[in-house]
C-alpha cells in the first residue's frame, strides 16, 4: 500500500552546512504524499536539520548553508523567486514544545488565515477556525471558551491548538519536530490518533526519538546517522528486518 | 547476537530466555536419546523418564511468560523481536517432541505387558538414529543461530521420511502376509512418533532461519509419499 504513493517531496543530494561543519551529507529521499514518514536517529544525527530544510526554516540560522535541490510538488523551493512566507504556510510546522501565541484560542487559529487572506469576512473566518479546531480534535473541548487564552490550555491541548493553527492555512505538508516529547501518554495518544486522521489529507513528516512512536504512526521510516541517511523504507520492514546493521543496532538499543 | 545492548538488563533477559530454551531442548533430547537407546531392550526401564515430561511442560509455560514479560518491558525490535517472538513457538515444538517420547514409552510399556516381546522394535533403530541426529543438529543450530545448519536439518528430514516409509512398508507387508498382531500395530505407532519428531525438528529449523534472515524459508520442503 505504501509503495504506490505519489511522491510530494523530492530531495536530491541535499547537504547542509553550519559554517564549515557539514551537518547533512548528500541526502536524497522522496516523501510519499498523504502518508506519515518518521525521521529517526540519535541526537545530532541531522534529522531535525534535514526536516527544517523542507520548509526553509534553516534560512533563519546564521551561517547555515544548503546545497542540492528540494522539489515540493515539482517546484524547487530554494528557487530565488520563492516567497518563504506562503511556503511555510504550505509546509507547516509543529514544534517540540507547544508554542501558542499569547492570544485567545480563537486568535491563535484565526491569525494565519487572516494574514494569508483566506477569509473574506468574520463568518468565513469563524468557519475556518471551527473546521481547523475540529480537524485538530480540539473543537469539542474549546468551543465554549474560544476567548480564553491559548496558554490556559493543558500541554496536550496546546499542542493540538498548534496543529489547528497549522492546518487552518491549508497546508500540504506538516512537519512535526518531536511533537509529543513534552506530553503525557494520554495526550501523546491523542496526537498520534490525530496524525493518522490528518494523513488522509496531509503529508506528515515527524522527527521522533521514540522508536515506538515511529513504529506506531508512520508508514515509512528514515534512519539518520552522523548526517547520513542510512536506510529509508517501509516502517514494518525497518522494525522487523532492517537491512543495515547500523539501523538494527539503533532500533534495538545496541552499542553500535 | 554478539552486539550488546546499551541496557545490559535487556541482555540478561535474553540470556535468561535462551537458557530456558536450552534447558528445555536438552531435556527433550536426553529423554528421546534414553528412549531410543533402550527401545528394543526389555530390561531397560524407561517409565521413570515420563516425569521429565512434566518438567518440559513447565519450561514451556516459563518460556511463554518470560516472552510476554520481555515484550511488555523491553519493546524488542528487529532481530531481538524475531528471537523473542519465536521462543514460545520453538518451546511448543520441543514440548511436542517430549510428548512423542512419552507416547513411545507408554506404547512400549503396553507391548511389554500385552505382547511380552518388543524385539520388533529393533527394526526402528535406523529411523531412531536419523531422528536423533536431526534433533541434535537442530538444537546445535539453535544455540549458535546457525541458519545454514538449520537448513540442512530442514532438508535432511526427507531421509527420515524415506526410511520411515521403508520400515512402514516392511511391517505392513508382514502383517498382510502373516496376519497382524498387536506388536506390529504398536511398532507402527512408535515408528510414526519417531517420524513426527523429525517433522518438529524441521519446524524448529524454520524458526531459526526466520530469526537469522527475517523471512520464512519459502521453498517447498523435499517430501516423499508413502506408497504401499
Amino acid at each position: 500500500m505504501v509503495d504506490i504513493g505519489e511522491t510530494i517531496v523530492e530531495c536530491s543530494d541535499v547537504s547542509v552546512f553550519y559554517g564549515d561543519n557539514k551537518a547533512i551529507n548528500n541526502i536524497s529521499i522522496g516523501i510519499d504524499k498523504r502518508s506519515i514518514t518518521a525521521f529517526i536517529g540519535p541526537s545530532g544525527c541531522g534529522k531535525s536539520t534535514f526536516l527544517r530544510t523542507i520548509n526553509r526554516m534553516n534560512d533563519t540560522i546564521d551561517g547555515c548553508r544548503m546545497e542540492g535541490t528540494i522539489l515540493v510538488d515539482g517546484e524547487n523551493i530554494y528557487d530565488p523567486s520563492i516567497d518563504v512566507v506562503p511556503l511555510r504556510a504550505k509546509i507547516g510546522m509543529v514544534f517540540q514544545k507547544p508554542n501558542p501565541f499569547p492570544k485567545t484560542i480563537y486568535e491563535n487559529v484565526a491569525y494565519g488565515p487572516r494574514i494569508h487572506g483566506l477569509s473574506r469576512n468574520k463568518s468565513q473566518l469563524d468557519d475556518i477556525v471551527e473546521k481547523a479546531l475540529t480537524g485538530a480534535g480540539l473543537w469539542a473541548e474549546v468551543r465554549d471558551r474560544l476567548q480564553d487564552s491559548g496558554t490556559s490550555l493543558s500541554g496536550g491541548q496546546q499542542q493540538r491548538l498548534c496543529i489547528a493553527r497549522t492546518i487552518a492555512v491549508e497546508p500540504q505538508i506538516i512537519l512535526m519536530d518531536e511533537p509529543c516529547s513534552a506530553l503525557d501518554p494520554i495526550a501523546t495518544s491523542k496526537i498520534e490518533a490525530l496524525m493518522s486522521e490528518l494523513s488522509n489529507e496531509y503529508t506528515i513528516i515527524i522527527v521522533t526519538h521514540s522508536m515506538q512512536q515511529a513504529a506506531r504512526v508512520s508508514q515509512k521510516t528514515a534512519y539518520f546517522h552522523l548526517g547520513n541517511l542510512i536506510e529509508h523504507g517501509d516502517t514494518k520492514e525497518i522494525f522487523v528486518r532492517p537491512k543495515e546493521p547500523q539501523t538494527e543496532a539503533y532500533i534495538s538499543g545496541k552499542i553500535g | 547476537m554478539t552486539q550488546e545492548h546499551i541496557n545490559a538488563a535487556f541482555d540478561e533477559d535474553l540470556d535468561g530466555l535462551d537458557k530456558l530454551i536450552t534447558t528445555m531442548g536438552n531435556l527433550a533430547l536426553s529423554q528421546f536419546v534414553a528412549v531410543i537407546d533402550g527401545l528394543a531392550d526389555e530390561s531397560v526401564e524407561l517409565q521413570s523418564l515420563i516425569s521429565n515430561d512434566k518438567k518440559i511442560d513447565q519450561l514451556e509455560t516459563e518460556i511463554y511468560n518470560k516472552t510476554v514479560e520481555i515484550i511488555a518491558i523491553r519493546s524488542p525490535q528487529a532481530n531481538d523481536l524475531r528471537r523473542i517472538i519465536t521462543a514460545p513457538k520453538i518451546a511448543s515444538f520441543l514440548e511436542r517432541i517430549g510428548d512423542y517420547s512419552k507416547n513411545i514409552i507408554k506404547r512400549r510399556n503396553m507391548m511389554i505387558v500385552e505382547d511380552g516381546n518388543i524385539a520388533i522394535l529393533e527394526r526402528l533403530n535406523g529411523i531412531s538414529e536419523i531422528a536423533r541426529e536431526l534433533l541434535v543438529d537442530v538444537l546445535d543450530s539453535l544455540a549458535r543461530l546457525d541458519a545454514s545448519k538449520a537448513r540442512l536439518v530442514w532438508e535432511g528430514d526427507v531421509e527420515l521420511d524415506a526410511q520411515h516409509s521403508i520400515v512402514y512398508k516392511r511391517i505392513y507387508r508382514r502383517m498382510v502376509e502373516k496376519g497382524s498382531s498387536p506388536a506390529e500395530i504398536n511398532a507402527l505407532f512408535i515408528a510414526k512418533n519417531i517420524e513426527r519428531i523429525g517433522d518438529y525438528c524441521t519446524s524448529i529449523a524454520e524458526q531459526i532461519y526466520f530469526i537469522v534472515h527475517g523471512e520464512m524459508l519459502d521453498e517447498q520442503r523435499p517430501k516423499i509419499d508413502i506408497k504401499i
